[in-house]
């Protein structure tokens, strides 16, 4: 059983100050062994605070990152389970679930994560599994019309089974929401 | 691993199970006295000893078993969980607010679940590093295994919780337990009901379950060395307002917590060991060890905590905790275990100084014979004394030395030292009697062989050039066909086989006297003198065999009586056997023995070196032992009929003097007696000396023979008639009655010198010294007889005259071991025991000496591999 935490789109210092309080409450260090980053985490200080929470950290570039060393994309295994990573700002049209399949399917991914658009999004399309985290401190967004609400994604894998939980902050307070992905076996094959 | 075939562990299981006097308590008494661990199924002796498995009744193991292997698999299933599980009838499990990773709430089983990570994160650390050259322990799922375990243990016992060490406990259960185990048990159902109760109790599907359970019932008294006074620990002391700095305060909390850490019970027993039981039995190491500043929980928290596994190798482990298991589930004897471990190494650490000591206790030397540890830690929690602490040493001493090497062990300790071999060697007789009759085959072999002085102390130096030049080839001879174990054993033998001989002497010295009549012949024994007669017996020893003879016949022209010529026979055989016990004679020689049976040879023999002495021969076809019997009676009946016709019969007047014989004697008596047996199973031994012999053979007819013998010989009549009828089973009465008549006699006719208390009182000293002991240690049927005899003889009759020293009795009750102390507390009341043991020691000489007079001839000659 492994905890990962999704978490993208900070944007500190440039449109916010600082993640909430409430989910700096919640992200204590000794329970969350992985950090997947999707990116635009922006400054040094906020990706060494990510570190604070578990010292594995895995990042993607983002279009707005100083760190010109880090990949643009990424894939981590976990047992069964191929995780790709990717900012999303590559993708046209943004956040367009069929343009994200064929991402994932070049990556070969099972589970796809991506960010940019500041919008909390999980979705099962053709047997993979794509995850918007949102954005841990609800920057502003152009893509985004609507009210932008924080939010992050901490992933339970277990083998094949990956259950989500969706850390989102509404009117002050933490709402969690649960959504559960098992990888079929049987869709991914190819005879 | 490989695991064992069915019909493998159907063996192991039958070895077990296969015995017909199969009891919890003789299957305890096997696990600490032989090896029924490591022949049959360790695993199921252990869940006997830790009472697993509740009796010997294999039909009701199947309930049992059920019962704790679900027992195992509710609280896996309980303990070992995912936050994540479906718990319907939880209210908060459906909450997401409250049920989810990262939630504060206290609530949360998430938080459960990381204090399980953290614990589990702990113990896999040591687990992984459980024996690390054990490739066994380096397999993922042995790994997770033992974790699991641990972890359940840990999660039912939060008090305690998980320390260091307990996988060390664990691990070598898990091992036994898988290595015994049966894969393929499918359809168990369908077999016979033991096949199938084999197979359900050693499935491999339940190792873990099966561990678990044995691991629980190990820590139920293991757990309280792992206890930690947490409370104690963390009381800090009270910081006084501008009292002092800082540092002073640190150095207050240090003390604090040294305090503390005396009261951890582990230490607590540590400091017990070391004070308490140390003190008592070995004041010398203590001190020396005080003197150091070494702390007992230096090594001893390790030793304890860890049940001595870090010490020895898994094997040897194995074999010490069978011993523990088997005697006390409960675990009370590792005190004792330590106490043993520290003596055995008790003169290296007297040697050594502090960092010596130190890395000897940290790093315990290895040893081989680990088996004998809890036998001493028995020993010792029975006799926590200086004195029980001395005998271990001695043993050690004994056990740890080479053959070759001198021991030079003061006189005065000599009995203390056999006697405290006394439970060691009885390990050695239950463990395996044919083991132990080989083993003492083979030392007997030894003591002819090489009896050089290394063992000649109180003025006896009967070394002669005659033994000395054998002692060179044999040794040779030695090295190749004994077992390098047998070494302790051999030198026991050794010494017992001397002192043996000096009883012989003794005997013979009375004999001759009393037959005699010659008490200023050239073995001149005066009477209380021990000094004198040991001398004496030091001259003869040197002497080979046929001057004895002629020596005899000297002293014997005296008495021209054709009557004591077979009596001559018969001594001249046990000197024979007496020289050949001191080892001046290099080897036994069954002639000398066969001269007394009057068989054609060995009658020309006997002439050859006799001067004209005509020897009464009976019919050369008569059976030996009972020709020999027959002769004697012939002589007996010549001599003096017994004057009351009705009465028993009775053999005695042989060896007396008619104004004797004119005492009826109230009781049938016989010569046959243990001691007889004895001397027939010395004069077996002895036999055995010829290269050829098949020592199996020989140790079981050391076994049958002595009762063989005793049947021909216990029911002769006076009349002469050849003995036929089946002796009494019980035949340490009858040399007890002798022994009572023989004592009638004494007061009756105080001019008798044979029972003369003079005469007695240094045989009373003597025999008690060391003698009685020699002779009661090796031959167990005789140590029964013997003081059965004693016990049965001291209910009769009192005799005042009887007060020799009584220490070396005390210590003899001690050293003997249970059997022996029911026999004889059935017979007497603890005051008498003294004086019984008294006169045990005198009726052990006297009927030495008769005995042997018809033992001698009845060594069987013609058999010596023993097929009978």
């Amino acid at each position: 059983m492994v905890l990962v935490l999704v978490i993208g789109d900070l944007h500190v210092p440039y449109r916010v100050h600082d993640l909430p309080l409430k989910f700096k409450k919640l992200l204590v260090p000794g329970k969350i062994q992985q950090i997947i980053c999707t990116g635009n985490v922006c400054d040094k200080e906020t990706f060494d605070y990510l570190r604070t929470i578990a010292a594995d950290v895995h990042v993607v570039r983002g279009d707005y990152d100083e760190f010109p060393s880090w990949p643009l994309s990424k894939i981590i295994t976990h047992g069964p389970l191929r995780i790709g990573v990717l900012h999303g700002h590559q993708v046209i049209p943004v956040g367009d679930a069929e343009s994200l399949s064929i991402i994932a399917r070049q990556m070969d991914a099972d589970i796809l994560l991506t960010g940019h658009t500041h919008r909390f999004e999980a979705i099962e399309y053709e047997g993979k599994f794509f995850v918007n985290p949102g954005s841990a401190t609800g920057a502003y967004s152009g893509f985004c019309t609507e009210d932008i609400k924080p939010s992050f994604v901490l992933m339970d894998i277990q083998g094949s089974v990956v259950v989500t939980y969706v850390y989102r902050l509404v009117d002050g307070d933490v709402k969690v929401d649960k959504i559960e992905y098992r990888k079929n076996y049987d869709t991914s094959k190819v005879l | 691993m490989d695991s064992l075939s069915f019909e493998e562990v159907k063996t192991k299981w039958d070895i077990i199970f296969k015995d017909p006097l199969l009891s919890l308590t003789s299957l305890r008494e096997k696990g600490y006295k032989g090896n029924i661990c490591s022949q049959g199924l360790r695993s199921i002796c252990w869940k006997l000893y830790l009472a697993y498995l509740p009796s010997l009744d294999t039909e009701t193991w199947s309930l049992t078993l059920n019962k704790e292997r679900q027992h195992y698999a509710d609280l896996r299933q309980k303990y070992i969980t995912s936050p994540t599980a479906d718990n319907d009838n939880d209210s908060n499990a459906t909450d997401l607010s409250v049920n989810n990773p990262l939630s504060l709430d206290h609530a949360n089983p998430w938080q459960e679940y990381f204090k399980d990570t953290e614990l589990r994160k702990i113990i896999k650390q040591d687990v992984e590093r459980t024996f690390p050259e054990n490739e066994y322990f380096r397999s993922a799922s042995i790994q997770n295994q033992l974790l699991d375990i641990l972890f359940i243990y840990c999660k039912m016992n939060t008090d305690v919780s998980y320390r260091q060490g307990m996988h060390e406990l664990l691990a070598p259960i898990l091992w036994v337990v898988d290595k015994e185990s049966l894969s393929n048990t499918s359809g168990y159902a369908m077999e016979d009901s033991e096949d199938a109760i084999i197979k359900q109790s050693l499935s491999a599907d339940y190792i873990e379950h099966d561990t678990f359970a044995l691991f629980s019932a190990l820590m139920k008294s293991a757990k309280a060395y792992y206890e930690y006074n947490d409370e104690v620990f963390n009381r800090r002391p009270a910081k006084r307002t501008g009292q002092s700095s800082d540092v002073d305060y640190a150095r207050l909390i240090k003390e604090a917590q040294a305090e503390a850490a005396k009261l951890t019970p582990v230490v607590m027993k540590c400091n017990k060991i070391h004070e308490e039981y140390l003190r008592t039995i070995d004041i010398e190491l203590y001190n020396h060890l005080k003197n150091l500043e070494i702390e007992p929980q230096l090594y001893g928290i390790r030793w304890i905590r860890l049940l001595f596994g870090r010490e020895f190798p898994i094997n040897q482990v194995l074999i010490l905790w069978d011993g523990m298991f088997a005697e006390d589930p409960t675990l009370r004897l590792v005190d004792f275990v330590c106490l043993a471990l520290m003596l055995r190494i008790r003169d290296e650490l007297l040697e050594s100084d502090y960092a010596g000591c130190l890395s000897m206790l940290m790093r315990y030397p290895s040893i081989n014979d680990v088996e004998v540890l809890v036998p001493q830690a028995i020993y010792l929690r029975d006799h926590l004394s200086p004195e029980g602490g001395n005998n271990i040493i001695q043993q050690n001493a004994i056990r740890l030395r080479k053959p070759i090497i001198p021991i030079q062990i003061p006189a005065q300790k000599e009995s203390n030292r056999v006697e405290g071999l006394v439970p060691d060697g009885f390990v050695h007789v239950t463990k395996n009697s044919a083991v132990m009759l080989n083993k003492a085959i083979l030392s007997a072999k030894n003591v002819l062989r090489r009896p050089d002085g290394q063992y000649e102390h109180r003025k006896r130096q009967s070394t002669s050039d005659f033994s000395q030049r054998y002692a060179h080839s044999y040794q040779q001879s030695i090295h190749d066909t004994e077992p390098h174990q047998n070494s302790e054993d051999i030198l026991r033998l050794k010494e017992q086989n001397r002192q043996m001989g000096i009883v012989i002497q003794r005997s013979i010295n009375i004999l001759e006297q009393e037959l005699l009549g010659k008490p200023k012949s050239r073995e001149d024994v005066n009477a209380g003198d021990a000094d004198k007669i040991e001398k004496s017996s030091d001259g003869t020893t040197s002497r080979s065999s046929f001057e004895y003879i002629a020596g005899n016949n000297n002293e014997e022209s005296n008495i021209p009586t054709s009557n004591e010529i077979s009596i001559l026979n018969v001594l001249h055989g046990l000197k024979h056997i007496r020289d050949v016990l001191n080892g001046s004679v290099k080897e036994f020689n069954p002639h000398i023995l066969d001269l007394t049976n009057n068989n054609a040879e060995d009658h020309d023999h006997w002439e050859v070196v006799d001067d004209g002495v005509s020897v009464v021969s009976m019919a050369g076809t008569e059976d030996e032992t009972a020709s020999v019997t027959k002769e004697v009676q012939t002589k007996q009946e010549r001599i003096a009929p017994p004057v009351n016709a009705s009465k028993a019969p009775n053999l005695e007047p042989t060896f007396t003097k008619d104004s004797e014989i004119s005492q009826p004697s109230p009781l049938p008596s016989s010569f046959s007696s243990p001691l007889s047996d004895e001397t027939a199973s010395q004069s077996t031994l002895l036999q055995q000396s010829n290269p050829l012999a098949d020592q199996i053979k020989i140790s079981n007819s050391i076994s049958e023979k002595p009762s063989l013998i005793s049947t021909t010989q216990s029911r002769s009549s006076p009349r002469g008639v050849r003995p036929t009828s089946i002796s009494l089973p019980k035949s340490k009465f009858k040399l007890n009655d002798t022994m009572n008549d023989l004592d009638k006699r004494s007061v009756s006719s105080p001019k008798s010198s044979i029972v003369s208390n003079s005469k007695y009182s240094w045989m009373v000293e003597g025999c008690t010294e060391d003698d009685d002991n020699s002779l009661f240690n090796p031959k167990r049927s005789s140590i029964i007889g013997i003081s059965g005899l004693s016990s049965y003889s001291s209910e009769r009759t009192n005799y005042g005259y009887l007060d020799g020293p009584i220490e070396d009795e005390d210590q003899f009750e001690k050293s003997t071991t249970s059997n022996l102390t029911q026999k004889r507390s059935k017979n007497t009341s603890p005051s008498e025991r003294n004086r019984s043991e008294n006169i045990g020691s005198i009726s052990s000489m006297n009927s030495v000496k008769k005995a042997n007079n018809n033992a001698a001839p009845a060594i069987p000659v013609e058999d010596p591999l023993g097929v009978l």
